[in-house]
């Protein structure tokens, strides 16, 4: 079963377009949830104790009814604040029974969740070795990546907070193992964990600045051509500054499919920015 | 008959809060004339097209709220129900030539929408029965199509702006996304722009000043031998 | 909920009959009335040629002119002010243009108006209820215009002239059917959703009268469609709009063949507005809540014909009132959707008109007058009717072939508030027919205009005064085909847009504003006796129940 979120579905297409197609390769395929809502994330930030946690309820709602279809419980999202909140509220109304009666009560229209659903990224069903794993990962690529350097960015919602995240918040390292099997070379660089300042972009743009100013200079100085990010939130912050220091940043997924030759699923845009920094590739 | 005494019984409902005696099976607007209140507003096209009676109620022993058009629903007993002929709302003006069909635009001209957390009070409120969080949720992912087909059959009563807590003002975004839908999305006619042309090249001309200047009785031979076309389309 | 009761156990019995014939029935093509056989008909069964339901008016521009008795309680009928009341010294609204009304022919005047180059700030909308609230809205079926290959205006000019009985005016139906293209046009480049083939094609389908399957439809929601597309069209180009305001009087200046304004009057406040203009558009609409002869109405709560009565006292003529035109299929059950629009488009797509025996007795798209009296007489003439639990007599519309005919979901998708309409009470169109009877519908005649949409008076045109849609006559002669009002309101709603902004160009001063015309209009109205208790425009009809009426006591004088 697959989220999209709303972002996939509008400006981060991209995101979605490369990652159904690597996954194709490896014969995991993502069956969209015929009804979904936005995951509410930005409503979470809320001190409202209902409000932030009806949406993302009625996603695990609308999966639990899909499941059967499918014959799989695990919900998959591309997104990592989709994957935050969807995973956040599971683990809140399946931890406390009280909380979910109260939801459900607020939610009569809806049929009573029963906490079967299992949320995962996307990234765990890549390094999962029982489902694709590095190995197969490694033996898909088909380009020579070996001159392109490669800053993960993890941001906040892969890590943070333990339990949810996908990895140690104190020393990541799934995104670099990712580019490493794929042939790049991976640049950790002290602020890949850093906020990239999220929503705080409408009202405060000139904050959000100059903190990825900060970040993709850093990841500049340590040597990186390109930042990968599995966050359409990140990526937009990100490529604000992405011409002042001319480090793009993209969907891993879109560096997955890079490697292993997927060009038909990438921009034209996306494609000369690989060309550039390998050079000739 | 059997159904004349039916309509001699009476009801109890009580309009804004003071109880009338109405006779049963007629519906909520005939109901409160004949309470003898006279409608300047919560009246419109009497059918159920154009929202103007939107009214909301509770039943005895029912905490719940319910929503109907006056002009289509019967009353019922112990129906406590207000009338709300007016949602305050505000339009934007837009030039629909300048705008482009994307959910960005809605969304830069009504940034509420952005605030829906899909607590589905809309969709509960809407006496058309209309997906209502779902057309907002097809907007915030971009899916102009889909959301002007789920909000096509939008009579604008407003009860679901009334009801929203992220205050968005349902009927205004729902024009704006159908404007969107059939002006740069729906495919356009291409026959209808030949024949236009047409037209003013004056093809059709002649013909039409021939039949103008017709006597009564060739005009009625042509239109007695016309062929008709089958029914269908 | 509890209104959801279906059909009482007896109207079950009678379905079964219908669902026994059917399949027979959906090879059978009933047989077309013939130019006689409809003119029979009609004049035995159609409520226009009752005997005693008209009377000719007495008093006007269009003294003789032969028109129901409700109609002409209105025309002869005192005016709601006294001008000594009325101080035209103090102006409130000094406009370019006022348009009164704001359905589809008033909204499309006004926005045409502003596209030929009046600012829209000197524009001014002054309507009775909403913005919008109009019969417009209600219109269901579909929209005429003769855009496809194997059709053309002229056929369409001829379908309307033998459907109007050819009492219309040809110069009108000739502009009808040249304007008619550009329009759907217009619209489609508005942004108005219509229903298409995944290429593009218009999907059109077939309507009573017309030899091509011309009708453009949204869905069974066309008018209101349209109607909210003009809406938010006139408001983003700043047109102002006065609700609640209606138009009680015309104001003219000294010699009375100039129109110069209008009384307005705020519903709710009670106060009147002077409203001066350079030109004025008459835009009001029809006459369904006069209930003719008693029936019920499709027509909105205020179609009450106050246009024509506003300008028939500044000396305007009128024609073909004696021309009222009932819809065949009104619903007639259950109680509470009396009389309300069963759109055309469902015999287009595919239902029959069936007796109590479950047999066809006419063709399902002659044009409505046949169709209406053909029911009427199947019900009071051959008492072949079903009778309502309230005793209402009907026949059945057989629904359930629509998505046997055009595939299943057709109903839904396409006739989706006719679905919702039964749905609300329990019964599924698809499964179950409806039973209807003729309402009334459409006022055919009224106001003279040219076709440049300027009103006609005895002595020619009524300077700075035009007309468009439901209030004007002669397009559309005795019987007005579906699909051709939505479309009259839209060719003459901008053609008299474009004359009245092409008026105000020209250089013309705002004129003076008298009442000049009402003592005269008195002396008539006192010269013929009329009740001095009678006035009109009636503005809205009476429904508040009588035992209360009885005992109301009017404290608040004002």
């Amino acid at each position: 079963m697959y989220y999209p979120g709303c972002s996939v579905k509008d400006y981060a297409k991209s995101y979605e377009d490369s990652a159904i197609a690597v996954l194709k390769l490896f014969d995991v395929e993502l069956v969209e949830l015929d009804r979904w809502n936005c995951c509410g994330v930005v409503y979470e930030y809320s001190a409202d104790a209902v409000m932030q946690h009806v949406a993302p309820l009625r996603d695990l709602i609308r999966a639990q009814e899909f499941m059967g279809r499918v014959g799989d419980n695990r919900l998959i999202t591309l997104c990592s604040m989709c994957y935050s909140t969807l995973k956040k509220v599971n683990e809140i109304v399946t931890s406390d029974p009280e909380k979910l009666d109260n939801l459900s009560k607020y939610m009569d229209d809806e049929p009573r969740y029963n906490c079967g659903v299992d949320v995962k990224h996307v990234l765990e069903i890549i390094l999962d070795d029982n489902i694709i794993g590095f190995k197969r990962v490694r033996g898909a690529v088909k380009r020579d990546l070996s001159k392109l350097k490669v800053a993960p960015f993890y941001s906040c919602s892969l890590l943070r907070p333990r339990g949810i995240g996908i990895d140690d918040p104190e020393d990541p390292h799934i995104l670099s193992d990712l580019i490493s099997s794929l042939g790049a070379k991976p640049i950790k660089f002290p602020y890949e964990k850093r906020c990239c300042g999220s929503y705080n972009v409408v009202y405060d743009r000139s904050m959000v600045e100059r903190t990825v100013g900060e970040i993709v200079r850093a990841a500049g100085r340590w040597g990186a051509d390109m930042i990968i990010t599995a966050c359409p939130l990140c990526h937009y912050n990100l490529n604000i500054v992405r011409n002042k220091f001319n480090i793009p940043t993209l969907y891993f997924t879109e560096l997955m499919a890079y490697a292993m030759g997927l060009d038909e699923k990438l921009s034209q845009e996306t494609l000369s920015i690989f060309k550039s920094k390998i050079g000739g590739g | 008959m059997a159904g004349q005494t039916e309509l001699r019984k009476t009801v109890k409902i009580y309009i804004m809060g003071k109880e009338y005696e109405v006779p049963a099976g007629i519906t909520i607007m005939k109901a409160v004339e004949y309470a003898g209140y006279q409608y300047i507003r919560g009246a419109g096209c009497r059918g159920g097209f154009c929202g103007a009676c939107a009214t909301i109620y509770r039943l005895k022993g029912d905490y719940r709220l319910y929503t109907a058009l006056a002009c289509q629903t019967t009353v019922q007993d112990g129906m406590y129900l207000v009338q709300i002929p007016f949602a305050p709302a505000e339009k934007v003006k837009y030039n629909i030539e300048e705008l482009k069909p994307t959910g960005a635009t809605v969304l830069a001209l009504y940034p509420e929408v952005a605030r829906c957390v899909a607590c589905n009070a809309c969709t509960k409120a809407c006496p058309q029965e209309l997906q209502v969080m779902d057309a907002i949720q097809m907007i915030k992912r971009g899916d102009i199509a889909k959301a002007a087909e789920l909000c096509f059959d939008c009579i604008s009563c407003g009860l679901c702006s009334i009801r929203c807590p992220a205050e968005i003002i349902h009927y205004h975004v729902f024009q704006l996304v159908r404007r969107l839908y059939g002006k740069y999305i729906a495919p356009k006619a291409k026959h209808l722009e030949i024949r236009v042309k047409e037209i003013e090249e004056g093809k059709f001309d002649m013909e039409l000043d021939r039949l103008v200047k017709m006597n009564l009785a060739e005009l009625k031979k042509l239109y007695d031998s016309r062929d008709i076309e089958e029914v269908g389309g | 909920m509890s209104q959801k009761v279906g059909y009482p156990d007896y109207m079950r019995e009678y379905i079964k009959i219908v669902e026994e014939t059917r399949e027979r029935r959906l090879k059978e093509r009933y047989r077309r009335l013939s130019p006689d056989e409809r003119m029979e008909l009609l004049k035995v069964w159609h409520p226009d040629y009752k005997e005693g339901t008209k009377r000719p008016i007495k008093i006007g521009p269009s003294a003789g002119l032969m028109v129901p008795h409700e109609v002409a309680n209105l025309i002869e009928a005192y005016p709601l002010i006294d001008p000594k009341d009325i101080d035209l010294s103090r102006i409130d609204y000094d406009v370019d243009i006022l348009v009164i009304g704001s359905g589809g022919a008033g909204t499309s005047a006004a926005i045409w108006a502003n596209i030929e180059g009046i600012p829209a700030e000197n524009i001014l909308i002054a309507t009775k209820l909403r913005f919008g609230d109009a019969n417009t809205k209600m219109a269901q079926g579909g929209i005429q215009a003769a855009d496809r290959p194997n059709d053309s205006p002229a056929r369409h000019f001829l379908d309307i002239m033998g459907g109007g009985l050819y009492a219309n005016d040809p110069e009108l139906v000739r502009e009808l059917v040249r304007d008619a293209p550009f329009i759907i046009k217009w619209l489609e480049d508005l942004g108005v959703i219509f229903d298409k083939e995944p290429d593009g094609t218009m999907i059109e389908v077939s309507g009573g009268g017309a030899s091509r399957n011309r009708m453009h439809s949204c869905k069974d929601y066309t008018g209101l469609e349209i109607m909210r597309v003009l809406m938010d069209e006139a408001l983003n180009r700043g047109i102002n709009v006065l609700e609640f305001s209606p138009a009680i009087e015309l104001l003219t200046d000294d010699y009375g063949n100039r129109v110069t304004g209008a009384i307005l009057w705020n519903m709710e406040t009670k106060e009147y507005y002077v409203a001066r203009a350079k030109a004025v558009i008459l835009a009001t609409g029809g006459y369904g809540r006069l209930h003719i002869q008693n029936f019920p109405t499709t027509n909105h709560y205020g179609a009450t014909m106050d246009g024509v009565v506003l300008a028939y006292r500044v000396g305007a003529k009128l024609r073909d009132l004696d021309a009222t035109q009932y819809h065949p299929t009104g619903a007639a059950y259950p109680d509470q959707i009396l009389g309300l629009l069963i759109t055309e488009k469902v015999r287009s797509m595919g239902a029959q008109l069936v007796n109590i025996d479950g047999e066809q007795f006419v063709y399902p798209l002659e044009t409505r007058d046949a169709v209406s009296a053909a029911i009427i007489r199947e019900c009071y003439g051959r008492n072949k009717g079903v009778v309502t639990p309230t005793g209402v007599r009907g026949v059945w519309l057989d629904t359930p072939m629509v998505d046997i005919v055009r595939g299943e979901g057709a109903t839904k998708r396409y006739l989706s508030s006719v679905y919702r309409m039964y749905a609300r009470f329990g019964i599924d169109v698809t499964k179950e027919p409806i039973l209807v009877f003729p309402t009334l519908h459409y006022m055919n005649g009224g106001v003279c205009i040219n076709k440049y949409g300027q009103v006609l008076g005895v002595n020619g045109i009524i300077e700075g005064f035009f007309a468009a849609g439901e209030v004007t006559g002669g397009v559309h002669g005795k019987n007005r085909l579906m699909g051709n009002s939505l479309l009259e309101i839209l060719v003459y709603g901008r053609r008299a847009g474009i004359s009245a902004a092409k008026y105000v160009k020209s250089g013309v001063s705002p004129g003076k504003l008298t009442l000049n015309h009402i003592p005269r209009y008195v002396e008539e109205l006192e010269k013929i006796g009329v009740p001095r208790d009678r006035r009109s425009p009636m503005l809205l009809p009476e429904y508040r129940g009588e035992k209360v009426l009885s005992k109301a006591i009017p404290i608040f004088p004002i």
